[in-house]
């Protein structure tokens, strides 16, 4: 038996808890190994011994009323919190009410929405070239654009289909206004709760707020509304669009025909 | 229901007098296996009071179906290697042999051979520590140990057994060991 075999034999014997039988096994190990062998088992023993030998200090009287108090006052602080005097407390219910605020602002536009506004039927973009038409007013004969729009061109035909449903979502929103004609329109009432001065003076002001208020537009981005509003013949050039596609005088629907690439 | 449960259900109603008697039941063992861990007296009695905090703290955690002991020693081996840890990290000198010189030593030579041991095993790796005086100070066998730890049996094993050889090395390099009284003969 070598020496590394008979170490492993000593563990072996002091987990099975027969460390005793271990110094017959010593007359096994081969003579080279012997004397190490020797004094490893005589470490062993001395490890039992220290081990066995070994008496913790006793603790000090105090300590467990030490760890009682402390245990109550934990217990104490923790009451405290639970009772709900902090903003712990509130604070899911401050954060319902901030999520409901957000939905609620991110759903008005859709709700005033002015359906009869803009039903483009964007559709087309789908099975044809790019037509922005408005189906209340008859298309004007096409012309040739003279120069085709850089930002459209040379687009695949996959972009086209997700720029359509971008276009198609962006437009409910760009098209529908907070202040639509109910909300304008003057009535009696309103003439008895301002003497109708006050009102009438302040409505063209409304009005051009109203026009040029186009939630989501100006704030999406979204050049496909821009060159839409531009193009169809019926529809009022955008105030506030602020590009030159949107104010461009005798811009037709033709225009802005695109062709994707097949 | 067994009468440890029993004090344990009134420990968590709050119950002083209780809580006094269970900590009464387990501080020695708690206090001697956070000692053998950090090998300082006022340490290990730091521990201690730390283990007993979170061991009320989880009270309504414990396993019923399982021995109390083992989770509460668990609780303090994990604990003082917390502490073993943080101390690691700042920088303070681990415990020198000269360092520690206990003032409760007795100068027996058994229990000198006791505190070298005790010295020793500071030197051990922390989980071997651990693993080690789970299984040969408070006899838990490498089943328990290994539940508790949530580590393979055999990875246990190891630890015991690396520890053991790390503190006869060590004894054997400080000159303390005894000569054997083995009558072998030499084949």
């Amino acid at each position: 038996m070598t020496f590394d075999e008979f170490e492993a034999q000593i563990q072996q014997l002091i987990d099975e808890d027969r460390f005793a039988e271990a110094r017959a096994l010593l007359a096994l190990v081969r003579s080279e190994d012997f004397d190490r062998s020797s004094q490893l088992l005589a470490g062993y023993e001395s490890m039992l011994i220290g081990l066995a030998a070994w008496q913790a200090p006793d603790m000090p009287g105090r300590f467990v009323e030490h760890v009682v108090d402390k245990v109550r006052s934990t217990t104490r602080h923790e009451d405290a919190v639970g009772t709900g005097r902090g903003w712990g407390t509130w604070l899911p219910y401050l954060s319902m009410a901030l999520a409901a605020s957000m939905a609620a602002v991110m759903v008005s536009p859709a709700i005033l929405y002015d359906r009869e506004v803009a039903p483009i039927a964007w559709r087309q973009l789908l099975s044809g070239p790019v037509t922005a038409v408005d189906e209340r007013v008859s298309a004007p004969e096409p012309t040739q654009v003279k120069e085709p729009m850089p930002t459209i061109a040379n687009v695949e035909p996959t972009v086209s289909v997700v720029l359509h449903e971008t276009m198609d979502s962006k437009d409910r929103f760009a098209h529908g206004s907070p202040l639509d004609e109910l909300a304008m329109s003057w009535s009696a009432s309103d003439s008895q709760l301002f003497g109708g001065t006050y009102y009438v003076e302040t409505a063209p002001l409304i009005e051009s707020v109203s026009r040029g208020l186009r939630p989501l537009t100006e704030t999406m981005g979204s050049a496909i509304n821009i060159i839409k509003d531009s193009t169809i013949p019926g529809s009022q050039p955008l105030p506030s669009a602020g590009t030159p596609q949107a104010s461009r005088p005798g811009d037709h629907p033709s225009q802005h025909q695109q062709s994707f690439p097949a | 229901m067994t009468e440890l449960s029993l004090l344990v259900d009134e420990c968590l109603a709050g119950d002083d007098t209780a809580a006094r008697q269970f900590i009464d039941r387990f501080r020695a063992k708690v206090y001697g296996l956070c000692l053998r861990m950090v090998g300082e007296h006022h340490e290990a009695e730091d521990m201690a009071q730390e283990t007993f905090l979170r061991v009320f703290r989880n009270l309504d955690r414990w396993d019923r179906e399982r021995p109390l002991e083992p989770w509460i020693l668990t609780i303090a081996g994990n604990r003082c290697r917390t502490h073993i840890a943080q101390r690691s990290r700042r920088a303070v000198s681990p415990l020198a042999e000269e360092a520690v010189p206990d003032h409760r030593a007795d100068p027996h030579v058994v229990k000198q051979l006791a505190e070298e041991v005790h010295l020793a095993l500071q030197d051990a790796r922390v989980d071997y520590r651990q693993a080690f005086l789970l299984f040969h100070d408070h006899q838990l066998s490498y089943q328990q140990i290994a539940e508790e730890l949530r580590c393979p049996v055999g990875t246990v094993k190891t630890w015991v057994h690396r520890a053991r050889a790390e503190i006869v090395r060590r004894l054997v390099a400080r000159g303390v060991v005894q000569e054997s009284t083995y009558d072998v003969r030499r084949v």
